[in-house]
């Protein structure tokens, strides 16, 4: 279970841009739940994951997971349990590596990187079962370097890598953004397909309407910072795109967008 | 017979520039840090190696074995300037290399003697110098004594190749590559990547160290100056190597790295027939390491558009 309690972030404070996004903003995911995170530019959306992965510090408030606060904990630790897909396809994996190096070192996530050999070769089925199971046809290229695949073969590459090992969370930070409509669709099966087989909790920013509605157990949608729309459940599943992309609208118009 | 002289003698400082190379590989390619601390840990290697032969009587292959922990150290410390306390790479690079010239000379101090008698490359046995001496070999116009160099240095080059070749297929390898092509994502592996920035520097330096030290050797005296200008050597060994061999494939990238220092080491040697006094040595090693890069990114832009095989290297120039 993740906890946002009362968190305060200011940016460039002291100055004149000086901009307070959250103030005693609050958020508590349970165990399970699937999250679309929906706003429009500037609503602290990505903030807020970055808050949660400490790639940026709270100002004030805690952030509780399991119970316990992580705010003292540095980003690379947290990420011991927390799992991200970037918006870039570029970042989840390392170009100049095979897929077999990419996928052996997301798989030894949380043991030790000593001096033993890199790739086991044990593993390498249990990874062209993986990578079969996306249809790409990635299973072939186990030897090619990610560098030279398409921008949404690598992301479902950094999809199954963010996910194979055992998680808190998964956080999805506009993962399909970067991809043509086709592609994004195919990802988004596929992180829905991954989510639910695992079980895992997941926080998933986007700015598709339609996927934020299509997929998850909960959507929120962020405006300025405080969070205006929090659907769950029964209610969450009778949603439609219109009804969202109706509220959508009229926060955009009065931000003036 | 001058020619082949300089070739012979190219080829002596070529592989022992080999060894320089290898760890800016690591540096330079693995961990795409441009770390200019070189320029004070080839003399350091050497200086150390020196002291602990003619000072407290180790044997060569020890003190060489010996000066990696100095470099390894130096590395160190341009890596927690750089990671620790958020100083750019350049500058940190600077910083050390700066700080070293006066360490070196310290140092050198220290020695009351320079030039030692006995080295890596001298052998106690009669039998396999006479190996080196038969007239086939001293046909060519050189002594034995210059092949056996060689030959010496070859077996160091290679055994440090493997070496590298092998670590950088360990998890502990894999985790430096990935610092390298994408930090984001070691930490997304739960890693602290500066750890892995500021081993690779240590490691890096250490080597070139060791370079620094067989290159005492190979002249069997300690230079003060020997420093000046490895940086852009080493780079220029390492691009050359990585333009023309990156990309083919069953050569491996150390190498690649390894033919390149020979052939950059070559055409040094072979500038100096033209310039005997060297007095435009330097300048001569900046246009053609300014040639090299010029000829990368042509080289590159003929491959990108020919060929989908790739390999690391066309990126770093």
């Amino acid at each position: 279970m993740l906890e946002l309690k009362n968190i305060t972030k200011i940016f460039n404070p002291g100055s004149v841009t000086e901009m307070c996004l959250f103030e005693n903003f609050n958020l508590t995911v349970q165990e399970g739940e699937f999250v679309s995170v929906v706003g429009s530019n500037g609503s602290g959306k990505t903030t807020l994951l970055n808050l949660i992965c400490g790639s940026i510090p709270v100002d004030e408030g805690e952030i509780l997971i399991g119970g316990k606060d992580i705010r003292k904990q540095k980003e690379f630790f947290r990420y011991r349990t927390i799992g991200r897909v970037y918006q870039d396809p570029a970042l989840g994996t390392c170009p100049h590596m095979t897929i077999l190096e990419n996928m052996s070192l997301a798989d030894n996530k949380g043991k030790p990187f000593g001096l033993t050999g890199g790739v086991n070769r044990k593993r390498a089925d249990y990874y062209r079962d993986q990578l079969a199971s996306l249809g790409l046809g990635l299973e072939d290229k186990m030897n090619v370097q990610v560098g030279s695949l398409s921008g949404g073969q690598r992301q479902a590459v950094s999809l199954l890598m963010a996910t194979m090992t055992p998680l808190d969370f998964l956080i999805l930070d506009e993962h399909t953004a970067a991809l043509d409509p086709r592609t994004a669709e195919i990802i988004m099966e596929l992180t829905d397909k991954i989510v639910k087989e695992k079980g895992l909790t997941a926080i998933m920013v986007t700015h598709n309407l339609r996927y934020a509605v299509e997929y998850g157990t909960r959507l929120l949608m962020m405006d300025k910072g405080q969070i205006i729309l929090d659907q769950a459940g029964e209610a969450k599943k009778n949603m439609k795109t219109d009804d969202i992309l109706h509220i959508f609208n009229q926060i955009s118009i009065e931000c003036g967008n | 017979m001058l020619f082949l002289g300089t070739t012979i003698d190219g080829l002596q400082m070529g592989l022992c520039f080999a060894i320089l190379a290898l760890g800016v590989y690591i540096s330079f390619s693995i961990l795409d840090f441009p770390d200019l601390s070189v320029d004070g840990t080839f003399p350091l290697g050497g200086v150390v190696c020196t002291i602990l032969m003619l000072k407290l009587g180790l044997p060569p292959l020890l003190a060489i074995i010996l000066s990696f922990a100095a470099g390894f150290l130096a590395g160190t410390v341009t890596g927690v300037l750089h990671v620790k306390f958020k100083i750019s790479n350049l500058l940190a690079g600077i910083i050390v290399m700066t700080g070293l010239l006066s360490v070196t000379l310290a140092a050198t101090q220290l020695l009351t003697k320079n030039g030692m008698t006995t080295t890596i490359f001298s052998f106690r046995s009669e039998k396999l110098a006479s190996l080196f001496d038969s007239s086939l070999i001293t046909a060519f116009g050189r002594e034995g004594k210059d092949y056996m160099i060689l030959l010496v240095e070859l077996i160091i080059v290679v055994a440090f190749k493997l070496i590298i070749d092998l670590f950088l297929k360990t998890k502990l390898g894999y985790m430096l590559r990935a610092t390298g092509d994408n930090e984001k994502l070691v930490i997304s592996l739960g890693r602290d990547s500066g750890n892995y920035k500021i081993l690779g520097l240590a490691l890096a330096n250490g080597f070139v160290a060791i370079a620094g030290a067989v290159y005492a050797n190979l002249f069997s005296s300690y230079d003060n100056d020997s420093g000046s200008g490895k940086v852009v050597m080493a780079l220029a060994s390492v691009i050359i190597g990585l333009v023309i061999f990156g990309r083919v494939r069953f050569v491996k990238d150390t190498s690649a790295v390894i033919i390149g220092a020979v052939i950059y080491s070559l055409c040094l040697n072979y500038l100096v027939l033209v310039d005997s006094n060297g007095i435009y040595l330097k300048l001569l090693n900046a246009v053609l390491f300014a040639l090299i890069l010029i000829f990368n990114q042509k080289i590159s832009a003929f491959f990108n558009g020919h060929s989908k095989m790739k390999k690391g290297g066309q990126d770093h120039a």
